[in-house]
């Protein structure tokens, strides 16, 4: 009776297992011709493409959606430029710079979509082509959002007077470059990669929706589009989607699962071990993008008491237990210039993380302060807080605990975490905060991290500029608010940091505003020191930039490469032949 | 025959219409010396009518100083006059004087032997008469005297002056005792009338023949007895108005000394004449006299005594006629007359020499004063020996030695002129002495001796004060000093000039150019009566010269010379040597030529290069920073980054083009030894970036970053090493980076 009985359940588990099974390969979502990406649902991608975008995946749809008059790409030898909107016509030795317009690129308005039972058809429309006046619009709203904007940068840096004049008869415009170099084809159309919209565009929309990519827009659902190729776009693969799920635990699971295709940054950086078959699954690395830091409230500890918070927290040591380093569950590494679990490299030691190029060509030299800590002046427990709703739950997570551990922070440290109420009222003696889609070149972004508003729900950067007595634009103390940043540095407060704060917030506005690549180097490096006296923060370490990719995709038509933007080339991706 | 007849009628017609008809006396007229002749036409007179006109012709008279003396009775009723040519009225006429008074019926005409005929020209004949015409050929004197022989008689005996008191006659008047003026009137006029006469009758005298002493004429024998009465009453009317003149002055002088001596001539004159005067009357004035100089020499004391300057003495009167006085009188001049005049004649000898001294030192100080400007060396020669001349010509004052009238205020100021003169010429003679010696040694550029000599004579230590010259002195001192200082740098100059002429090309041991001798001035001048600052400032002024020449000529030329040849083929060793030589002289140039500066920077692989402007390739020099001319060498560059920039920090590329020889082996080793960047040195790792030159690249090695400081010193510096020893051209351009986006 007991063996039947038990036979009976063997059998019972047996259907169930063999119905799941059953389920699972009859259920296998068809990806095929598709691109499939995922992302969390409440925090719906915004489209700008002059602007940092709040989340990594809205800067990498610009690449889908916008060209720009040269489009940055790249292949397996390294980035390349191709012609956008515009064809490189020659400079002439006065530097003025000779742009060919295409007359026969179509915005995507110009087609028509109806949408049927899940299923689109593409159809014309009024044509509506790209034209001077575009260009012209869209370099009036970079030189609008100034400092905001990395292409204002590059502009202002190119030209007195971003402009130009035209076109001629030819369709030629010219572009009147500064004198101070001998500017290189490569310079010029680095110079000249800003995406471009159309004109009659809002200024300040909260998505750009009309490109003349290869990529355009489907009617969004729940507020987030997807993606068809356009007629004309030249795509292999037609279709974009962008998965909804509720957080990034799952991202490799639902992977390996075939609900998405391709992950563009796997959890905690590091090679998944749920998708080592390579034949099923390939990888390509870029710089990091993301690091994490834990912000400290100026406003509830004082300098001393940031100094040995900082002291206290052991980045290296964090970063290690992060990645569990020397035990079993080691999560390992592969950068992109092929390294290999080289963690110590994605320890920061300064605001500007060690990936990025202020440290890797030693423009910073953080100061390394290895004193210990003098755990009197902290106070019995400092609380810092963190919020997982909006990413990377599962790093939030394994951080909290590694910053519970007395082992690790003595007992003074108390992690929680919590909703986003409790960052929006600074209810914290520290944050813990992931920074993403930071560039880790010359345009490493200081709003996203010392001017954005406490609210992770809302991407908002508080820049407040003015005028002084020469006319000269500079940043207003108003930038520095008790509510209005992770630190709650407040620039008016009459503090004992009053002056380092106001120089430090000046600091920054020069490093983002300025065209000169010496000053952006120099304040830098002032910003660096500063923030070192003042520590605002403790910089802990940077993740890997990691993608998966289902074999469903050749993997030599994706190229990425370094800085490039990992959706820069995805027009050329292609399927796997023999799938 | 006919014709014949007509033409002796028309000359008959002509000869008829003569305007004065010849009147032919009967018999002829004769010149011989008789008493009147009438003239007659054959024993009848000549019948004159109204309104014609006549003439007669009268043959010259045998002698010469001969009357001829027409008596008429018509001379009332004519107009005549006698002529020695005559021709019918035409041509000019010169009638002889009718020496008859105008009543006179006479007419008295002078002739002589020098014509032969003379005519008698009746010119108007108011009414028809008869002439009765007498003639008369007579010697001149004989005519005259014996016209006058009985007023000349007369007027003697008239004239006659007594001579009793002149000759002390007993019972006579004294001559003392004479009314002298009315007596002197008295005897001048007949001694006038006398001498009138006496005058006439010398006229005559004159007219007398050769031969009338021999003749026994009597008019002539009349003559000489009255000529020799009147002739002995004048001399005693003279010889007696003397005497009268001579009391009447010594009475007239009363006892005014002065008054008696300014005669002194006139007395002394009477008395040495005293054969003409009778001996009571040359005693009578000789006493007086002698009596009356004794007043002398206390009269001409009181005029030396009141005198009061150096002028010579102009004694009132002289003392010459007063001393001749003595010797007209017989009696020897006393001692203290001749002390007076010695004392007077030595003193209007110094006094005359200290007038031609004063006036010559005078002109001296003219001609010195207006000389405005150094002169020629022969001036101070000349001035000195004018100078000598002038001493030479002063007296010693011997005038105040004297015994008698040593303290005469003149003499004593006579004396200290004399003495002032004298000091005066000879201190123009030792100004001008030095002066002349210091010019020698100045146009013998003896610069020690020149200035030696200036600063004594300014200093006095010839032990002269040169008070009286002292202003000449001042300007002598001047003048030598500036001769000097001006010859000082101009000598200086000059050898300077053509050291620099000789060396400018010169690229070996530079630095061994700037220590010669040539930069200093040929005399170190020491002395300036200006004082240390005038000194100071002349020294300066040469110095400056020295100095221009030194830091701004020299180095110019030689830079601009040496770098001529270093430009024509600088890949030789001399290229090195002549660009350390460009270097050498650069270290001494201050001059503000940019060219030439831009030069010397090109050439010192030291001096960093400036690179002002972006995107533009410079030429940059590459020189051997050792010497080993046969083996490997360091060498260097610097490039120093200036270029605007509104960035605070601004950074740059730069990118060096390198030489082939340079390059190639760069991809089996390290082309450089060094670089650094403001003395750090920088390394192809971190953010430094130099990347390697390569045949692909044109040798080009790009070094970046570069931060510029811009207010700093922003020196890129290069080292490498070589086997060779020669100059480099590299280029090298420097450009701002740009920051990426991807």
């Amino acid at each position: 009776m007991k063996n039947k009985r038990l036979i009976t359940i063997l059998g019972a588990v047996a259907v169930v297992v063999i119905g799941v099974v059953a389920y699972l390969i009859f259920h296998r979502p068809d990806l095929s011709k598709s691109i499939v990406i995922p992302f969390i649902a409440h925090q719906k991608p915004a489209i700008d493409p002059h602007l940092p975008g709040p989340t990594p995946l809205s800067d990498k749809l610009d690449e889908v959606q916008f060209d720009g008059l040269f489009d940055l790409s790249a292949n397996p030898s390294g980035i390349v430029y191709q012609d956008g909107l515009g064809e490189l016509a020659g400079v002439d030795q006065d530097n003025v710079v000779t742009v060919h317009l295409k007359a026969n690129k179509r915005w995507s308005d110009s087609y028509q979509i109806t949408a049927k039972d899940d299923q689109y058809t593409v159809s014309r429309s009024r044509d509506h082509f790209f034209s001077p006046a575009d260009l012209q619009f869209t370099i009036r709203r970079i030189l609008t959002l100034g400092s905001l904007s990395p292409d204002y940068i590059l502009l202002i840096q190119a030209m007195e007077s971003p402009g130009f004049e035209g076109p001629d008869d030819k369709g030629n415009i010219r572009f009147r470059f500064r004198q101070n170099r001998i500017w290189k084809d490569a310079d010029i159309k680095e110079s000249l990669s800003f995406k471009i919209i159309p004109e009659g565009s809002a200024m300040n929309a909260l998505n750009y929706t009309i490109g003349t990519a290869a990529y355009m827009p489907l009617p969004p659902k729940d507020g987030v589009s997807n993606y068809c190729s356009t007629p004309d776009g030249g795509a292999a693969i037609p279709s974009f989607v962008l998965a909804p799920f509720i957080d990034n635990s799952t991202y490799t699971t639902e992977l390996r699962n075939g609900s998405i295709n391709v992950l563009l940054e796997s959890p905690f950086g590091a090679l998944s071990p749920i998708l080592t078959d390579s034949r099923k699954y390939f990888t390509k690395s870029n710089i990091s993008t993301a690091m994490f830091a834990v912000l400290f409230n100026t406003s509830r500890l004082s300098r001393d008491q940031r100094l040995q918070l900082r002291r206290l927290l052991d980045s290296k040591a964090i970063a290690d237990r992060f990645f569990n380093v020397g035990t079993p569950q080691q999560r390992h590494l592969l950068d992109y210039k092929g390294n290999r679990d080289n963690y110590g490299d994605y320890v920061n030691h300064s605001l500007f993380p060690t990936s990025s190029y202020y440290i890797e060509e030693k423009v910073v030299e953080p100061v390394r302060d290895d004193a210990p800590p003098d755990l009197s002046l902290l106070p019995d427990t400092v609380r810092i807080k963190a919020t997982a709703n909006y990413g990377f739950r599962e790093e939030y997570s394994d951080l909290a605990d590694i910053l519970n551990d007395p082992a690790l922070t003595r007992g003074k440290v108390k992690v929680m975490i919590v909703g986003n109420e409790d960052i929006q009222r600074e209810d914290y003696d520290a944050v813990l905060v992931a920074f993403t889609g930071y560039r880790s070149n010359f345009l490493f972004d200081l709003y996203d991290i010392f001017l954005r508003q406490p609210d992770l729900a809302n991407y908002r950067i508080n820049l407040e500029v003015a005028e002084d007595p020469r006319g000269a634009q500079v940043v207003s103390p108003g930038s520095f608010r008790k509510a209005n940043n992770f630190f709650g540095l407040d620039a008016a407060a009459d503090t004992p940091d009053k002056a380092d704060v106001n120089q430090f917030l000046e600091y920054v506005y020069g490093f983002m505003s300025t065209r000169n690549i010496g000053d952006k180097q120099e304040y830098a490096r002032r910003i660096d020191q500063l923030e070192h006296g003042l520590s605002l923060g403790s910089w802990l370490f940077s993740v890997p930039s990691l993608a998966y990719f289902s074999t469903q995709f050749d993997s030599t038509s994706i190229s990425l490469y370094g800085v490039a933007s990992q959706l820069s080339t995805i027009k050329q991706w292609q399927e796997t032949p023999d799938r | 025959m006919r014709s014949n007849l007509l033409l002796a009628l028309s000359l008959s017609l002509l000869a008829g219409c003569a305007t004065f008809k010849e009147l032919q006396p009967k018999p002829e007229l004769s010149p011989v010396e008789r008493g009147y002749i009438e003239l007659k036409n054959d024993k009848e007179d000549f019948q004159l009518d109204q309104g014609k006109q006549y003439f007669i012709r009268f043959p010259r008279p045998l002698k010469d100083n001969f009357a001829l003396v027409l008596q008429t009775n018509g001379k009332w009723y004519m107009d005549t006059y006698l002529t020695r040519t005559f021709d019918d009225g035409k041509g000019p006429i010169v009638r002889i004087q009718d020496e008859a008074p105008r009543e006179d019926s006479s007419s008295v005409y002078a002739i002589d032997l020098s014509s032969g005929t003379y005519f008698w020209i009746i010119d108007t004949v108011r009414q028809d008469i008869t002439l009765h015409l007498h003639y008369r050929y007579v010697p001149r004197w004989r005519y005259t005297f014996e016209n006058d022989y009985a007023s000349f008689k007369q007027t003697l005996s008239s004239s006659l002056v007594d001579r009793s008191t002149y000759l002390s006659a007993p019972g006579a008047t004294p001559i003392e005792s004479v009314d002298f003026a009315k007596q002197l009137d008295y005897v001048g006029g007949r001694t006038a009338r006398l001498a009138a006469m006496n005058e006439t009758l010398k006229k005559v005298a004159g007219l007398f023949p050769p031969d009338i002493a021999a003749a026994n004429d009597t008019a002539y024998q009349n003559y000489k007895t009255l000529r020799a009465a009147v002739e002995d009453e004048i001399q005693f009317q003279q010889n007696y108005a003397a005497a009268l003149s001579i009391f009447q002055r010594e009475k007239n002088a009363g006892g005014n000394t002065g008054t008696f001596l300014a005669d002194a001539s006139v007395y002394a004159d009477f008395l040495r004449q005293h054969e003409r005067y009778p001996a009571p009357i040359v005693e009578k004035v000789k006493k007086s006299i002698m009596l009356r100089l004794n007043d002398a020499v206390p009269f001409y004391e009181q005029q030396l005594r009141n005198k009061k300057d150096v002028k010579p003495f102009v004694l009132d009167p002289p003392l010459e006629p007063v001393q001749n006085l003595y010797a007209a009188t017989g009696r020897e001049v006393p001692p203290a007359f001749v002390s007076l005049r010695a004392f007077v004649d030595r003193f209007n000898l110094e006094a005359a020499s200290l007038q031609t001294a004063t006036a010559r030192l005078k002109e001296l100080h003219a001609l010195l004063d207006r000389t405005a400007t150094p002169p020629a060396a022969s001036f101070y020669a000349t001035v000195e020996a004018s100078a000598r001349d002038i001493r030479a010509g002063i007296l010693p004052a011997q005038a105040a030695s004297n015994d008698r009238y040593r303290g005469l205020e003149a003499a004593s100021l006579l004396a200290l002129e004399l003495g002032k003169a004298g000091e005066q010429a000879d201190d123009f003679q030792a100004l001008f002495g030095t002066a002349a010696k210091i010019s020698a040694s100045i146009a013998a550029r003896s610069w020690w001796a020149a200035e030696s000599a200036t600063r004594d004579l300014y200093l006095g230590k010839d032990g002269r004060t040169y008070a009286s010259v002292e202003r000449h002195r001042e300007k002598l001192v001047r003048w030598f000093e500036a001769d000097i200082f001006t010859g000082v740098r101009n000598a200086t100059r000059e050898r300077l000039d053509a050291f620099v002429k000789l060396n400018e090309s010169s690229f070996m041991n530079v630095p061994g150019l700037y220590a010669d001798s040539a930069f200093q001035p040929v005399y170190a001048l020491t002395f300036s009566a200006g004082g240390q600052a005038a000194l100071a400032e002349k020294k300066t002024q040469i110095d400056d010269y020295i100095n221009r020449v030194r830091h701004v000529q020299f180095p110019e030329a030689a830079i601009r010379a040496i770098y001529t040849d270093f430009s024509r083929d600088m890949n030789v060793p001399e290229g090195v040597d002549r660009a350390r030589a460009i270097v050498d002289h650069g270290k001494e140039y201050t001059g503000t030529d940019k060219q030439v500066a831009s030069i010397v920077t090109e050439c010192d692989p030291t001096a960093a290069k400036w690179i002002v402007r972006p995107k533009e390739y410079r030429r940059v020099l590459a020189l051997p920073v050792t010497s080993n001319r046969k083996g490997v060498n360091e060498y260097m560059f610097r490039i120093r980054l200036q270029i605007p920039s509104d960035a605070q920090f601004p950074v740059f590329d730069i990118n060096v083009k390198l030489p082939r020889e340079l390059a190639e082996a760069a991809g089996r080793e390290q082309w450089y030894d060094l670089i650094t960047i403001n003395n750090n040195p920088i390394k192809n790792e971190g953010r430094f970036r130099i990347t390697s030159p390569t045949a692909d690249n044109g040798y080009e090695s790009q070094i970046t970053p570069v931060q510029m400081d811009k207010e700093g010193r922003n020196i890129l510096e290069v080292r490498f090493k070589k086997a060779s020893y020669k100059v480099y051209e590299i280029s090298a351009m420097a450009q701002v980076p740009i920051m990426k986006k991807n």
